[in-house]
């Protein structure tokens, strides 16, 4: 075993790592126990600097930077910037195929974000800005389009601290904002149980992978909570782990005829955020909603991200897209997959 | 497997059977399960003992050979069917113990994979089928109900790609009232079967009733792994040849009268 000790950068810290002496199967030049080793070196030490990983890796790390591999490449990168999401995340997200961030916003960002929000679904239909629309849903919700972009306080929710480094990690730092709707959901009626992969074309649509420790996931959905959910009132059901099915779901298993009820056979969980909390999904997760039962409000934002190479061009219209700051712009942009954009380098280096 | 059956368990690596055990195979048995439990250490057949766990649950070694009532559960017509096909038709027993849970600590969250290591145990599915190399199977004998604790899992995470942070879900790992998000707490009736993969993530809740848990661990796997089975002549003695035959180790192109037996009846 290789024992490695040492100064690490400006920091007076040293870490001990046992390292086999032969390395197993290399994975894209370098081998999965180091690749492991190497993530449990900038866990433990989140402020040490990338020189000093360099410099504490010469085994996998022959040579000059480009020697490397992609995946090292990638984690280096989230790395400088603390953009990377948790083991407990990386746990959780890879298991249930779900995140819920509690008490993640502000509670001065979740104001000004209510108050955009109430002023979006307040202004008469005659009175609003160009390009922004409401759509009533078959299932019942009030979509509020382009939401997102109908204020500040609510763009800014599209790269927030909290989901923000998440949206990166599982699109391997290749971000793009599709679309951002203001869900309002006010009727009685629930949303029958689909997934990406149930839909459609399907199966091959959504993809969701593991390699070398890392999580790629090609179609995620974030949603920002505006309004509490309590446990009762209905909202979000999801099948924990259905984004790794192998089968087809039988059409009438969890409910009969696909009709939502107020009920909740077991094996799927109704998610309670509260106004702050900010929930994140892969696409192929199976979900729904239950029978939203109080008089009040079910609101969130609806903010899908996909990879910056796939998809045709963003729906959004320009003179919704003339209205946003530019970094907001840039994260709507399709670019190639070699491409970083500069809101991912820039917010590296912001944190 | 039903359809249903079988998305569920891929899904969330475990099954749920509600009402499997018909009433009077469920009194018998619940009856042979109290003879067990009330016969004296030193009164017990040749071959079975009691074992206390150091966190406390009381182990009936090889309850499942105490009576033919609980050694029918073993292939019982509820389960028998999933254990062929997880198994591909290569079943076989590696042990049943009577669990008795009395005491009010929890047990820690575990599965095979996070005590023996990743390679230890297997699940994929392939061409439509599901192989798991590792079950467990659990026929209640008393009710659990909400709140009273008892067995937790981690839905999915037997197809875990990561290692679970040891303080995650439970702080220094130690097990509680809580029940976080992610945690479900499985609450069988007596009557009701749940199987599960052992790569899932489990644990127990502090037992809080006055009353017992009680349930059969009935253990399989594939008959071409592992080495001879840990059960005692004395107690192979007392069963039925088909069960004999299921606990037996074979290669893995030899199919088990009990399975062709099955199979045909269908």
């Amino acid at each position: 075993m290789l024992r490695w000790s040492g100064k690490i950068g400006q920091t007076l810290g040293s870490l001990h790592l046992k390292l086999p002496q032969t390395p197993a199967e290399p994975v894209n030049g370098f081998s999965l126990d180091l690749h492991r080793a190497f993530h449990a070196f900038v866990y433990a030490a989140p402020r040490f600097t990338i020189e000093a990983i360099s410099a504490s890796f010469p085994v996998c790390m022959p040579g000059s930077w480009t020697g490397r591999s992609s995946a090292l490449n990638s984690a280096i990168r989230r790395f400088q910037g603390n953009l990377m999401m948790t083991p407990e995340q990386r746990y959780f997200f890879d298991v249930f195929g779900y995140l819920h961030l509690k008490g993640a916003i502000e509670p001065d960002d979740l104001k000004a974000a209510q108050e955009a929000a109430e002023r979006y679904v307040r202004t008469p239909p005659d009175q609003i800005p160009p390009g922004f629309g409401i759509q009533e849903h078959s299932e019942g919700f009030l979509l509020f389009q382009f939401g997102f972009a109908f204020d500040r306080p609510l763009e800014k929710l599209a790269m927030h601290p909290a989901s923000w480094p998440i949206v990166c990690e599982l699109t391997h730092d290749r971000p793009r904002l599709i679309n951002g709707t203001l869900l309002v959901n006010r009727v009685d009626i629930g949303s029958h149980l689909h997934c990406a992969r149930e839909e459609d074309i399907a199966w091959p649509r959504t993809h969701y992978a593991v390699k070398n420790g890392e999580i790629f996931c090609d179609n995620l959905v974030v949603f920002p909570y505006l309004t509490d959910v309590n446990p009762g009132d209905g909202g979000l059901i999801v099948l924990p782990g259905s984004h790794k099915a192998s089968f087809q779901r039988p059409a009438d298993m969890f409910y009969m005829d696909e009709k939502i009820t107020t009920e909740i056979p077991e094996g799927i969980v109704n998610i309670t955020p509260k106004a702050g909390d900010i929930v994140i999904i892969s696409e192929a997760l199976t979900h729904g909603t239950l029978t939203w039962k109080p008089e009040r409000d079910r609101r969130a934002l609806v903010l899908r991200y996909r990879p910056q190479h796939l998809g045709g061009a963003t729906a959004i219209p320009e003179m919704v897209q003339e209205r946003l700051l530019p970094e907001t712009r840039e994260l709507l942009a399709e670019e190639g997959f070699n491409t970083v954009k500069g809101i991912v380098n820039k917010n590296r280096s912001a944190t | 497997m039903t359809p249903e059956q079988r998305y569920f368990f891929d899904v969330f690596g475990y099954l749920h059977l509600k009402g499997a055990i018909e009433a009077e195979d469920l009194a018998a048995a619940q009856e042979a399960a109290e003879r067990y439990v009330n016969t004296k250490p030193e009164e017990v057949p040749p071959g079975f003992n009691i074992h206390q766990k150091t966190d406390g649950w009381y182990r009936f070694e090889y309850g499942f050979a105490f009576d033919r009532a609980l050694e029918k559960l073993a292939m019982h017509p509820a389960s028998w069917p999933i254990v062929i096909e997880l198994t591909r038709e290569r079943p076989r027993l590696i042990n049943g113990t009577l669990l008795v849970n009395r005491r009010q600590e929890g047990t820690r969250l575990h599965c095979a994979r996070e005590d023996f290591g990743w390679g230890s145990t297997r699940y994929e599915v392939r061409n439509g089928q599901i192989f798991c190399d590792n079950l467990v199977v659990f026929p209640y004998l008393t009710d659990v109900n909400p709140g009273d604790g008892g067995l937790i899992v981690l839905p999915g995470s037997h197809k875990a790609e990561f290692d679970r942070p040891f303080e995650m879900f439970y702080a220094d790992g130690k097990i509680t009232d809580e029940i976080p998000d992610g945690v479900v707490s499985i609450t069988p009736k007596a009557g009701d079967i749940v199987i599960i993969s052992e790569l899932l993530t489990h644990g127990t809740l502090p037992w809080k009733p006055d009353r017992d848990r009680r349930t059969l661990v009935l253990r399989y796997q594939p008959q071409h792994q592992g080495g001879t089975t840990s059960i005692p002549e004395p107690i192979l003695e007392r069963l039925l040849p088909e069960t004999r035959e299921l606990i037996e180790r074979q290669g893995f192109n030899h199919v088990k009268e009990v399975v062709k037996t099955s199979l045909a009846a269908v």
